[in-house]
């Protein structure tokens, strides 16, 4: 399928857009625990940054350099980000580290991504420094590790952008064991930027209202919410995604309070609303305004679409503003959405046959249409060989655009394995229905746990250390459990003898709680050799999920240790019926 | 401001018993992952709302080893009263 053609950006670069926005009266507001809300203009914005520019370059921060930024939702990260583009610098979002998580392994994926990324500087603010130690002193970037609020001097500068410079990185789980940066340039950044802005349009005096919670560090809450209120420009309200996470009212509050039109979050979060917002959070509150609750970034649920619209439609939601979009990280964001003004369309299709000879047929699995294709954006479904495949036939999604990325930074061989001429391998699976696009599996080996991509082997790194599995013998895998939720951890793991021990199920879902903070939903025990495993040997995850799904791999034995039950009761055989599609 | 461990225990409890929906009472022995099952969502949660109710910070090195109830009622109790 193939979207309109992407009509020319209005801007030519981040620091255009920003230069245009700081002319209008509008600007970004950021709401605390208690609701207190600081304003700036987006002129403001631009002033600030443009005194960080100053300083970073009187730093030695040169055109091209690439910033590594750790910030948490608020004024400084768009100090930092800002600055750095107006030095002419590309910065490289990063995850700040969890509350009360553990941080070994953050300080060493983090320290791997910051030298990947080749990042000179690290900008950070009080808070999140006095966790960074290990991190900084690891990838020991060359201009070290700043506080933010320390750059806002008097001198201002702005460097040009080049349309075709690098603009950002971001990182992505992609299809292989590290996270990869993904390099966007400028005039991929703006052509998503203007098909975002021809698919949730502004008219003149009516504007579109953003409210976020989305981390600054993710495609969806940077591209889609902060740098397009900046290139509309329009307002944005911005939320902390853990105070979001903490009460999770405050976003519907905010979008009452502040008449929003538009916010987008992954499935997750429409969910977590249902189960933590109470009647009493949105007294008096009216949700009619919200014309796109955009719903991406991992699978979408049906269930929750429909019980989302039918409980909130008492305070004027309207189940028209449901939005299920598709994107990745490798094509800067968007590459299809749901035609807008009708409610959430989906299909029922039997999961079976889904699974074994990949065709979708009428049955019991409900998946949501992802709708058409965006402006600029051409989409095809093919098969293994490579030729497109007909109407409700599964294979991998393709896509081909002008925001698709050059490719991953300095990385020539992982860009050829999902870049080919011009068309990148998204490594899902769906299939295509009366035009539509619907995303039912996954080739690349991905787990996505609340809009976050992951690394199956982050999981099953866990497991080394745990007695009783087969050494190396266990996969991580994302599946989508029966009773339309949320994508879930699911564990296959072999076990190392004959013996059956009752708590091997239970160390195993600690080791992985307590390195990653993800729950394993399901924890299933084989015989050793059980899994299925390519010629030399390696563990082929696709293929045990697609067995798995299909019923064909040897009796599971499920393992429950669930302690938290309300938030988490399910049934421990809810994996009879998965939303998994066909592997290959 | 005193606050006594005691205090912190309240809010935890509050915090993980009704906002989660814990299904039985915590104990301070009670491990915050290994026992209680608690993610990396309910962790901040814990730590959001501990901070905004005794107006501290728990970012730093000491904070992410906390393993219990009992250790994070202690850590947030200290905190607290140095802060006043």
């Amino acid at each position: 399928m193939k979207g309109a053609p992407a009509r020319p950006p209005r801007r030519a670069s981040i620091n255009d857009a920003l230069k245009v926005a700081s002319e209008s009266s509008v600007g970004v507001t950021f709401v605390d625990l208690q609701e207190r809300e600081l304003a700036l203009s987006w002129r403001e914005v631009r002033t600030r940054a443009r005194r960080v520019a100053a300083s970073l370059a009187a730093l030695g921060v040169r055109p091209g350099d690439r910033v590594a930024l750790i910030l948490a939702t608020g004024p400084a990260f768009l100090d930092a980000f800002f600055g750095a583009t107006l030095a002419g610098a590309i910065p490289v979002p990063l995850s700040p580290p969890l509350r009360l998580g553990r941080l070994d392994e953050y300080h060493a994926a983090t320290a791997r991504m910051i030298g990947v990324a080749g990042a000179r500087l690290v900008l950070t603010d009080a808070r999140i420094k006095r966790l960074l130690g290990l991190t900084v002193a690891t990838a020991r970037p060359e201009l070290g590790c700043l506080v933010v609020d320390s750059l806002l001097g008097a001198a201002e500068l702005e460097r040009d952008n080049a349309p075709d410079a690098l603009a950002l990185l971001q990182f992505s789980s992609g299809s292989t064991v590290e996270p990869k940066p993904v390099a966007l340039t400028q005039a991929n950044l703006m052509a998503q930027l203007d098909t975002i802005d021809q698919m949730v349009p502004s008219h003149g005096a009516e504007r579109q209202v953003g409210v976020s919670w989305l981390p600054l560090h993710h495609d969806m809450g940077l591209i889609g919410c902060l740098l397009s209120g900046v290139y509309r420009p329009d307002p944005l309200v911005l939320i902390s995604p853990e105070l979001f996470l903490a009460r999770p009212s405050l976003w519907l509050r905010a979008i009452a309070r502040h008449r929003a039109t538009v916010s987008p979050a992954p499935s997750f979060a429409y969910s977590l609303c249902l189960k933590r917002v109470k009647d009493a959070d949105l007294e008096g509150l009216d949700l009619s305004s919200w014309r796109f609750a955009l719903n991406g970034a991992e699978p979408v649920s049906v269930g929750v679409l429909d019980e989302f619209a039918t409980r909130f439609s008492r305070w004027g939601f309207d189940v028209r503003a449901l939005t299920p979009v598709y994107g990745m990280a490798e094509a800067t964001l968007a590459v299809s959405f749901s035609p807008p003004g009708r409610p959430p369309r989906s299909l029922g299709v039997d999961p079976t046959r889904l699974a074994t000879d990949g065709i979708a047929v009428p049955g019991e699995r409900r998946i949501a249409s992802v709708g058409l294709a965006v402006p600029g954006v051409e989409l095809v479904v093919r098969d293994e060989a490579g030729s497109e495949v007909k109407e409700r036939r599964a294979g991998r999604i393709w896509v081909r655009g002008p925001s698709v990325m050059a490719g991953y930074f300095q990385d020539p061989v992982a860009t050829a394995r999902v870049l080919q001429r011009g068309w990148l391998d998204t490594g899902d699976l769906g299939f295509i229905a009366d035009g539509e696009l619907y995303v039912c599996g996954r080739a690349k080996d991905v787990v996505i746990i609340r809009g976050a991509n992951h690394a199956p082997q982050e999981f099953e790194e866990c497991l080394d250390a745990v007695a009783g599995v087969r050494q190396g013998c266990a996969v991580a895998l994302g599946f989508q459990p029966d009773g339309g939720g949320e994508e879930e951890l699911l564990i296959l793991a072999e076990l190392g003898s004959e013996e059956r021990d009752p708590t091997l199920g239970g160390r195993i879902r600690t080791a992985i709680l307590e390195r990653t903070g993800v729950r394993a939903h399901t924890v299933c025990l084989l015989a050793a050799g059980t899994l299925p495993r390519t010629s030399s040997g390696k563990l082929r995850r696709a293929e045990a999920l697609r067995l798995f799904t299909a019923g064909e791999l040897a009796a599971p034995r499920p393992v429950s240790r669930l302690r938290i039950a309300g938030a988490v009761a399910r049934s421990a055989w809810a994996f009879a019926k998965l939303r998994v599609g066909r592997a290959r | 401001m005193i606050v006594s461990e005691a205090l912190v225990m309240v809010e935890i409890r509050r915090v993980v018993e009704l906002q989660l929906s814990a299904p039985r009472a915590i104990q301070p022995d009670d491990r915050l992952v290994d026992d209680l099952g608690l993610d990396s969502l309910t962790l901040t949660t814990l730590a959001v709302e501990l901070e905004d109710r005794f107006q501290i910070i728990l970012s730093d090195e000491e904070a992410t080893r906390i393993k219990t109830v009992g250790e994070l009622a202690r850590c947030v109790a200290a905190r607290a009263g140095a802060a006043s």
